[in-house]
């Protein structure tokens, strides 16, 4: 049973955007909607690690350097999978 | 089926055994299962895969306490699983993989045609096994190659802020098992470098690398294993262990003809994985092309779906359901084609009113479908959907809080 009244954090529930059994939805004092889902607490709120703000602050350079060394492994595969195993076999490398 | 290839190596015949028991362990959690049965059917609480959305035809069995018929076909399976580890021990190679291919070409029906639900990533790994010990030539080598190229392919669904954040871990109430929470971006990234790059040091003649390497992966599944505990490690785990253990030696890279087959097998996986980055908006949160490829852990998933059905005669009925679990795909998909199935076995229904939210990572709920009448649409698998809203479309309603992980 999620639904509680006042439960801490400055926060309220509000009982007429919520569903019995499906989930609850919360107010913080800086007017944020928690929408809490059956089975789950208002306590656990998300927080962020450092490294991971840290990250999120430079998350697109990262994912591009991912990327980047993911389409370097595939042409690197290709390399020495295919292409110069089938150079050898016709002895052109 | 190039049993003689089996019959000179060590490793191919302890792998065809470990065939054997992957199936074991997949048709024990499949017997007693309702997901494919005649009730399923009848209670609409089926899904059939997006690419092939009249897949009634594979439900036809009866499991207990309906029915024996699923019982009778899970036994005859396991006799032909007894039958191959007779085999097996006779050194009939070919026999066992004869023995095999029907409950290949199950698992293969049931995985890609007959639900939605059965297609989980280990699947995927078993199909590959089978189709390569099965059918394909250059067994040993596609077999060690396909492992570490599954580990590399999963990587195009971590490029995420999921892994690369570390979020789907820290909007866990529980996190990481044994990290802490500030270090979880740092296992994360670890992970994602060593499945894109670290994984084909399996592959090294290099002894200390190729070693090191399959110290890591297999510390890396008996971990994962406390998450997601034995299918997946007893999948794989097997697999990597006869492969890359203490048998392990170089292959030569195979390009004749005859690895044809196999090479364009690999390249159709890769365009299956990348597929998804095709269809517009964040596939995490729409779901749609997720499955086409690998997608563990692709995102920690927490969603509600609501709406009211409005039936001919003026009455109508309100609906809400909600799931917390993380590990559970909120696809848009599923719940529109239970709504669309209702909307066709029940001619009362004039229309139903539908509303679908959508958090991943612990970030916003997306309002991703607001639709008036879910009965009107349809589903394409491999274009975007205009009915599904991106996260550049969708409003945002709220924030969840830390969830489960089941």
């Amino acid at each position: 049973m999620v639904a509680q009244y006042h439960v801490g954090y400055h926060m309220e529930r509000i009982p007429s955007e919520s569903k019995e059994g499906v989930y609850d939805v919360y107010v913080t004092a800086e007017g944020k909607k928690l929408y809490v889902l059956e089975g789950l607490s208002v306590q656990d709120q998300i927080d962020s690690p450092p490294l991971q703000q840290f990250i999120h602050a430079h998350y697109m350079p990262i994912a591009t350097l991912y990327w980047i060394i993911f389409a370097t492994t595939i042409i690197y595969l290709v390399g020495i999978y295919i292409f110069i195993p089938l150079l050898r076999r016709y002895e052109l490398y | 089926m190039y049993s003689n290839e089996i019959a000179q190596s060590k490793v191919l015949q302890w792998s065809l055994g470990a065939l054997v028991f992957v199936y074991v362990v997949v048709f024990s959690d499949w017997a007693p299962s309702q997901r494919i049965t005649l009730q399923s059917l009848e209670n609409l609480s089926y899904t059939c895969p997006p690419y092939f959305q009249s897949c009634e035809f594979f439900y036809f069995l009866e499991a207990l306490p309906h029915g024996y018929s699923q019982s009778i076909l899970y036994m005859a399976f396991f006799a032909l699983l007894a039958w191959s580890v007779y085999l097996l021990s006779r050194k009939a190679w070919n026999a066992v993989q004869i023995s095999l291919i029907p409950l290949f070409a199950w698992h293969t029906s049931i995985v890609f045609l007959a639900a939605d639900n059965r297609s989980a990533n280990y699947e995927y790994y078993l199909f590959a096994f089978g189709l390569i010990l099965l059918f394909f030539p250059h067994k040993e080598f596609f077999l060690k190659f396909i492992i570490a190229f599954f580990y590399f392919l999963s990587t195009a669904s971590k490029i995420h802020p999921s892994w690369i954040e570390g979020g789907y871990f820290t909007a866990l109430r529980t996190g990481l098992p044994i990290f802490p929470d500030a270090y979880t971006p740092l296992f994360t990234n670890v992970v994602l470098i060593m499945e894109m790059v670290g994984a084909w040091f399996l592959l090294s003649r290099n002894m200390f690398l190729q070693r090191s390497a399959l110290v890591f992966f297999a510390i890396f599944h008996l971990y994962s294993g406390i998450l997601v505990m034995y299918r997946y490690p007893s999948t794989v785990l097997p697999f990597v262990l006869i492969l890359f253990g203490p048998w392990y030696r170089y292959s030569f890279v195979p390009l004749d003809r005859k690895s044809i087959a196999a090479w364009i097998f690999v390249a159709l996986l890769l365009c299956l994985q990348l597929s998804a980055k095709i269809i517009p908006g964040d596939e995490k949160l729409t779901l749609e092309g997720n499955k086409y490829g690998l997608y563990m852990f692709e995102a920690n998933h927490q969603c509600f779906s609501e709406g009211r059905i409005s039936f001919t005669s003026g009455e109508y009925e309100d609906f809400a359901k909600s799931n917390p679990i993380a590990r559970s795909r909120c696809q848009p998909y599923d719940y529109w084609f239970s709504l669309k199935k209702m909307c066709e076995h029940n001619e009362e229904i004039e229309k139903i009113e539908w509303r679908f939210m959508h958090s991943i990572n612990g970030g916003p709920f997306y309002k991703i479908v607001d639709v008036p009448n879910a009965c009107d649409l349809s589903f394409s698998p491999i274009r975007h959907n205009e009915w599904i809203k991106t996260e550049k479309e969708a409003e945002i309603i709220g924030y969840p809080v830390k969830n489960v992980y089941y």
